[in-house]
């Protein structure tokens, strides 16, 4: 299956903007970020605490549906699926 | 027909926009009050474009004085205001822009106490804070009085945007369950430039009735690659504000 994971402010300049995955069926979401963060040194610090938990303020969106976190291990993506993964910018 | 009559200065002053707006439109921003929550980064740009569009009330809050380090981006304010209030500055120098409009600034700590009151009866809220909890107070009062907030947030070159409007879509709550960790968050001036304008089109867009709202949508603007993408959202079942 293809699964599309779009990456949004700092985690853009970290990850890059956009990961075109093919992947089995079946992947996980929180799998799939782990291993892309890995991909990058300090990548999945800048995710996931210590915990192997998304970072409370991480936002991770399937579509238009925000995804909780407590669901990311356990969710299984689906063909053609977008992922958005962002930090809220907080500045003003 | 028009609620409020435009005089023949004001016909002069906003006729290239009664060319988009029309006589209506113009007099809806002549009769709204928009409240802008910050005189900073986003607060200058909005108050700005909102003051010279003619919208007929502002009120500026801030509780921070001027500082050098604002310069950068605080385009309301200059080297003449160090240590003055910002909303002594900025009415002044919203003043200058246009005289027929009414303005106010509260030097005012934003809290849960104060907010419903400091909101009143304004026709929206335009968020230019640069903290979540206090956006969450007023994502909560603008909810609770059924009048749209105008989201915008920035950091370094990338910026969001999304307009909230009651029954029409999701509230800040919906999308942003957490608080980012505090940090001096680097910025170049231009950013809360472009997502302070993009907000105050939308207030523009919202007291005129023009054009398709940010509502649903979080913009994402990442100035170095000079792009501007969007995320369809979805109001959250059990967001503790507004479902
Ligand atoms: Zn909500």
């Amino acid at each position: 299956m293809n699964v599309t994971i779009r990456l949004f402010a700092q985690f853009r300049e970290r990850f890059g903007p956009v990961h075109e995955l093919a992947l089995p069926e079946g992947e996980r979401l929180a799998e799939v970020l782990h291993e892309l963060a890995g991909q990058t040194p300090d990548g999945v610090a800048a995710l996931f605490a210590p915990n192997g938990r998304l970072l409370d303020y991480v936002i991770v969106m399937q579509g238009a549906a925000r995804i909780e976190h407590d669901h990311a291990a356990t969710l299984e993506l689906r063909d053609g699926d977008t992922i958005a993964v962002f930090p809220p910018v907080a500045g003003g | 027909m028009a609620a409020i009559e435009l005089d023949s200065s004001e016909r002069e002053r906003y006729g290239r926009q009664l060319l988009c707006l029309g006589e209506e439109g113009q007099s809806r921003l002549k009769d709204a009050h928009i409240v802008i929550a910050g005189a900073g980064g986003l607060g200058s740009p909005i108050a700005i474009y909102l003051a010279v569009a003619g919208v007929g009330r502002l009120t500026l809050l801030d509780r921070d004085t001027v500082e050098r380090t604002n310069l950068n981006r605080q385009i309301l304010h200059g080297d003449a205001d160090l240590g003055r209030p910002k909303v002594e500055s900025g009415v002044e120098a919203l003043r200058a822009l246009n005289p027929s409009i009414r303005i106010e600034g509260i030097r005012v700590t934003i809290t849960d106490e104060n907010a419903a009151s400091l909101i009143g009866d304004a026709d929206g809220v335009v968020d230019a804070m640069d903290n979540y909890p206090t956006r969450f107070v007023l994502n909560r009062v603008a909810h609770e009085r059924g009048i749209p907030l105008f989201h915008g947030a920035i950091r370094g070159f990338h910026g969001q945007a999304t307009t909230c409007v009651p029954g029409r879509g999701p509230c800040l709550a919906c999308l942003f369950p957490n608080v980012p960790p505090k940090e001096v968050f680097p910025v170049v001036g231009v950013t809360p430039g472009v997502i302070g304008c993009i907000q105050a089109t939308e207030v523009i867009k919202y007291l005129t009735g023009e054009g398709d709202l940010l509502t649903g949508r979080l913009l994402l603007w990442d100035g170095l690659a000079c792009s501007a993408e969007e995320i369809a959202v979805e109001p959250r079942t059990g967001c503790p504000v507004c479902s």
